[in-house]
């Protein structure tokens, strides 16, 4: 697979650099850059605002990316209109200040049903091959986004049975008059389920992250954008001492990434020996990870393995946010794994039969393990949590 | 119901609308005037005697066939707002909060012989082979429902076609079940059937709220162990289809009605006890032991999701 | 630049590099530079440093593709000063940053409008801004390099291991720099590939490259990397070149 990949990029990376060359020759002026969103050659794009060398994001062709869905997007992510009892809207649950989750072990529904896993962060959620925790079959942030809106166990955003409940009170929104208009010029009935949930898509897709210490010093080639501690903590992450880099390699510090110019896309997903319960194996119901979707044994306890940017924001950890800091976590991939000495969840999740290979333990001084934090804090994106486009446009316009 | 839905069925009721006395009920009998057994006569009517025999080809050798279904539980008509006794294996009392099913693939049978029904696209509840049948509106605890009904089935046969059987299957095919549900057509596009975990739709969804219980029993049946494919964006298969093949002999279209019983189906659960582990009831749970109860009286083999044809006991011919 | 991961497979090569250094010549002039910088060698690309968390592969893959010129995205060698001449007793330290205008570290940025190319917008471009054009093959250094048996005895070869050492170790995710330092005629006398932004040169190998045709002409290239592939749109890049003349102290 490996040399696989690297013959496919290979090529890929040659085409492009001819591509790159021929388009940017283009833009050799002085003058500001064209409008957001260029079509040519068959194909509209959307400048991202990535800094060179970070590839796009994938984009559905049926859900072109434009300012306007963008902007519309934005202000349904953080409108509570989106809960049938309008208490709730994805910020409520994707709050910027903390990369987008919410600081809890576990969620809460509008209705007050607690969801069995975390909120995850949404930064770069556009390069994910598969959404949430734990489920192959979520592929797109499209038909994701159904998922809070209409679920029913647990209960998140409430509007199942309610479509047209939430059409019609975003029609009666004169801001959205416009913003739905200018999002969907071509179509005649712009309130639709589809309008919504691609809008909303299109916003998440802006939800970037490079702009962390980290990626100053490793990507954009400043050296002094990191302290010699964090630099050495780099080294030990990317180390086959720590394994780290396997699931959470790349530029996105997850195996779970694909971008535009991906030729192979693979799901991942990984046992991290979080538990053994009664030493069977099974992680505590209801997060039995791609077990609940496929009801393999094989699958039992993997989930997938989430981006680490902003991970110094996004505590507590773990699908179900049973670890509370970063060093915990150090400790529990140290050890190879977790024993759950007593009460319902017992077991040495070290001994999971489903455990990664890479979770063979390390051992880390006192010196080595600041390095690492200090690494992992590197990646904390001020930009991303203040980023006025991010924003909530309802109280901040 | 959402307004895309609302206005093609408006004009589907005066297609099809021929004496049903509240004005959303669909129900119609066969236009078939052939004797027991069901041969039908070639009149060229549709839905009844109503002015939907205009969407039948007519003399042209086809021939209108209306199926009439009924809810029930425990022999009793079901209806939102009402409670139902005697359910389970603890006889519990509870109140149906939906009551939807799809079925796709009609046939009619003859010994060996089997005739595919074509169905009308009517717009609403039907598409290419598949049909919603809705038996709540949206009264009483039936909130996530909509307030129009749809109890039959309707399309064409061959003229003068002899059956005495039926055979359908309780769900939906594979390729519409996993259509973009916010721009699916209808009846795809209810979102109180959406089933986003898995990329499709509820098949079935019946959910109770027992006496004294504190969360809802749901019965939601889909497809599981689904895959997705993150280049395509798409679903590419389901390891657990979960859908029941339903056979029932003795059946003409004109006279009898096939009844669907939710009391038949939750036979064997004990409401009284705390639910056995998976979601509350049962949300296609291979490992759920109320989905196991329930699979087994739907005629599915809830190991492989595939069908145990003629084990069913949820569907009968009245 | 400090390595402290060094493959254990390079420490074959570590070694006998000191013991080879005066009867290989040329060649080892980059096997002392090797040992005295606790650096590893790849028998690929026998001139080439590497160092920690790079590989063969990543500059294989960065030898073979066609440099893009972004005078926004090169690497400047800030030390030592062009056109500097100084004897070998002196420290010598190639340091080297990517342009300040790299648009990975304007924050101001995004607070604007979705325009990738704004924040290059109104800064002086450090070499003169051509349209962004497709360099010539960056292989034949390397090409020469890997090839150069005659340079570089069969025998050595054999001592060293043959796979290579860094295929299945960590992948490069980031920016990774090749530096390069040719004699007056072009020939590459000393290349670094690395993680780092500076490379000091120790008093044998400042010895070493005295001897060759001045001045020394270094630049750095470089691109961006994800799992050992160069990102879509991550370079290479070539930076400019400056000259510095080494000269024997009497």
């Amino acid at each position: 697979m490996r040399d696989l990949h690297r013959d496919v990029n290979g090529r890929r990376a040659l085409t492009v650099a001819l591509a790159i060359g021929a388009l940017a020759a283009c833009g050799g002026d002085s003058t500001e850059p064209p409008p957001t969103t260029t079509t040519s050659g068959g194909g509209t794009t959307f400048d991202f605002g990535l800094p060179p060398g970070v590839p796009k994001p994938r984009v559905p062709a049926d859900n072109p990316m434009t300012p306007e869905k963008v902007e519309l997007g934005r202000h349904l992510f953080h409108d509570t209109r989106l809960s049938l009892n309008e208490t709730q809207s994805c910020a409520s649950c994707h709050l910027q200040g903390k990369a987008f989750t919410d600081g809890r072990a576990t969620s809460v529904g509008s209705t007050g049903d607690a969801t069995p896993r975390g909120s995850m962060s949404l930064a770069n959620v556009g390069y994910l091959t598969t959404l949430t925790w734990a489920n192959p079959v979520l592929v797109a942030l499209e038909d994701q986004a159904l998922v809070p809106m209409f679920g029913e166990d647990p209960v998140e955003l409430g509007l199942s049975g309610n479509e047209q409940t939430l059409l019609d009170r975003l029609a009666a929104d004169p801001r959205y008059a416009t913003l739905f208009a200018a999002a969907y010029p071509d179509e005649a009935e712009p309130f639709s389920l589809a309008s919504v949930v691609r809008a909303i898509a299109s916003f998440e897709r802006t939800i970037l992250s490079f702009s962390s210490p980290y990626d100053r010093y490793a990507y954009g080639g400043d050296p002094d954008a990191l302290d010699a501690s964090a630099k050495r903590g780099r080294d030990l992450f990317f180390s086959e001492e720590l394994e780290c880099f396997h699931c959470h390699g790349g530029f996105n510090f997850s195996d779970s990434t694909a971008h535009d110019g991906t030729a192979i896309i693979e799901t991942m997903f990984h046992n991290t020996g979080l538990y053994n319960v009664g030493g069977t194996g099974a992680y505590p119901e209801p997060n039995t990870g791609v077990f609940a979707i496929t009801g393999l044994a094989s699958d039992m306890g993997r989930f997938r393995a989430p981006t680490l940017r902003n991970v110094a924001l996004t505590a507590p950890y773990m699908h179900d946010g049973s670890m509370a800091t970063l060093d915990e976590v150090l400790d529990h991939y140290a050890a190879g794994g977790r024993n759950v000495a007593s009460g319902p969840n017992a077991g040495d999740g070290r001994l999971n039969p489903n455990k990664s290979e890479f979770l063979h333990g390390f051992a880390l001084t006192q010196t080595q393990r600041a390095d690492v934090i200090a690494f992992l804090e590197s990646l904390t994106d001020t930009d991303l949590t203040e980023r006025k486009r991010l924003s909530d446009p309802w109280t901040t316009p | 119901m959402n307004g895309k839905v609302l206005a093609p069925l408006l004009s589907a009721l005066v297609l099809v609308a021929c004496g049903g006395e509240d004005g959303t009920d669909t129900t119609a009998s066969s236009s078939s005037t052939g004797a027991a057994g069901g041969t039908t006569a070639g009149t060229g009517g549709a839905g009844g005697s109503g002015p939907a025999a205009s969407t039948s080809t007519g003399g042209g050798g086809s021939e209108a066939i209306t199926l009439t279904f009924a809810a029930e539980v425990g022999g009793q008509p079901f209806a939102c707002g009402t409670s139902f006794d005697g359910l389970g294996a603890s006889k519990s009392k509870a109140e149906l909060l939906d009551f939807r099913l799809y079925v796709h693939d009609v046939r009619l049978l003859d010994g060996k012989d089997e005739v595919p029904v074509t169905l009308e696209q009517d717009g609403v509840w039907q598409l290419e082979k598949l049909a919603l049948l809705d038996f709540e509106d949206k009264k009483g605890k039936c909130a996530n429902g909509t307030t129009e009904k749809n109890l039959t089935v309707r399309g064409t046969i061959p003229a003068g076609v002899k059956y005495d059987g039926v055979r359908f299957k309780l769900g939906v095919p594979f390729e519409l079940n996993h259509s973009d549900a916010s721009t699916a057509p209808s009846p795809l596009n209810l979102s109180g059937l959406f089933w986003n975990w898995q990329g499709g739709r509820k098949f079935l969804r019946i959910d109770a709220m027992a006496e004294g219980a504190m969360k809802a029993f749901n019965l939601h049946v889909g497809s599981t162990g689904c895959d997705g494919d993150p280049a395509s964006g798409g679903v590419t298969a389901c390891t657990s289809p979960n859908v029941a093949t339903i056979e029932l002999a003795g059946f003409d279209a004109a006279k009898n009605t096939i009844v669907v019983d939710y009391a038949a189906m939750v036979a064997a659960v004990d409401f009284a006890k705390p639910d056995g582990g998976g979601a509350s009831g049962c949300m296609g749970g291979k490992t759920d032991p109320e989905c196991a109860q329930i699979f087994d009286k739907l005629g599915i083999d809830i190991a492989t999701g595939s069908p145990k044809v003629g084990a069913q006991t949820a569907f009968k011919v009245k | 630049m400090i390595d402290h991961l060094t493959p254990p497979t390079r420490l074959v090569r570590r070694l006998v590099a000191p013991a080879l250094a005066s009867v290989l010549g040329f060649a080892a002039v980059h096997l002392v530079a090797a040992c005295v910088d606790h650096e590893s060698t790849s028998p690929e690309f026998p001139g080439v440093i590497f160092g920690a968390q790079t590989n063969d592969d990543a500059l294989r893959t960065l030898l073979e593709t066609l440099p893009v010129e972004d005078p926004t995205q090169a690497a400047y060698l800030t030390s030592p000063m062009t056109g500097i001449a100084q004897p070998t007793t002196l420290p010598l330290t190639f340091k080297w940053r990517v342009g300040p205008s790299s648009s990975w570290n304007g924050r101001e940025r995004r607070e604007g409008r979705f325009t990738a190319r704004d924040s290059l917008a109104g800064r002086a471009p450090l070499v003169a801004p051509a349209g962004p054009t497709l360099l010539p093959h960056a292989a034949p250094h390397a090409r020469r390099a890997s090839t150069a048996d005659s340079r570089f005895p069969a025998w050595l070869h054999d001592l060293a291991p043959v796979s290579v050492a860094h295929a299945h170790g960590s992948p490069i995710n980031g920016r990774a720099y090749f530096l390069v330092v040719t004699d007056a005629n072009g020939e590459p006398v000393y290349q670094v590939f690395t993680l780092g932004f500076e490379n000091v040169l120790g008093e044998s190998t400042r010895e070493e490259l005295a001897l060759v045709p001045q001045p020394l002409r270094a630049s750095v290239l470089n691109a961006v990397f994800d799992n050992d592939a160069i990102i879509p749109g991550g370079g290479p890049w070539r930076g400019p070149a400056i000259d510095v003349t080494l000269t024997i102290a009497p």
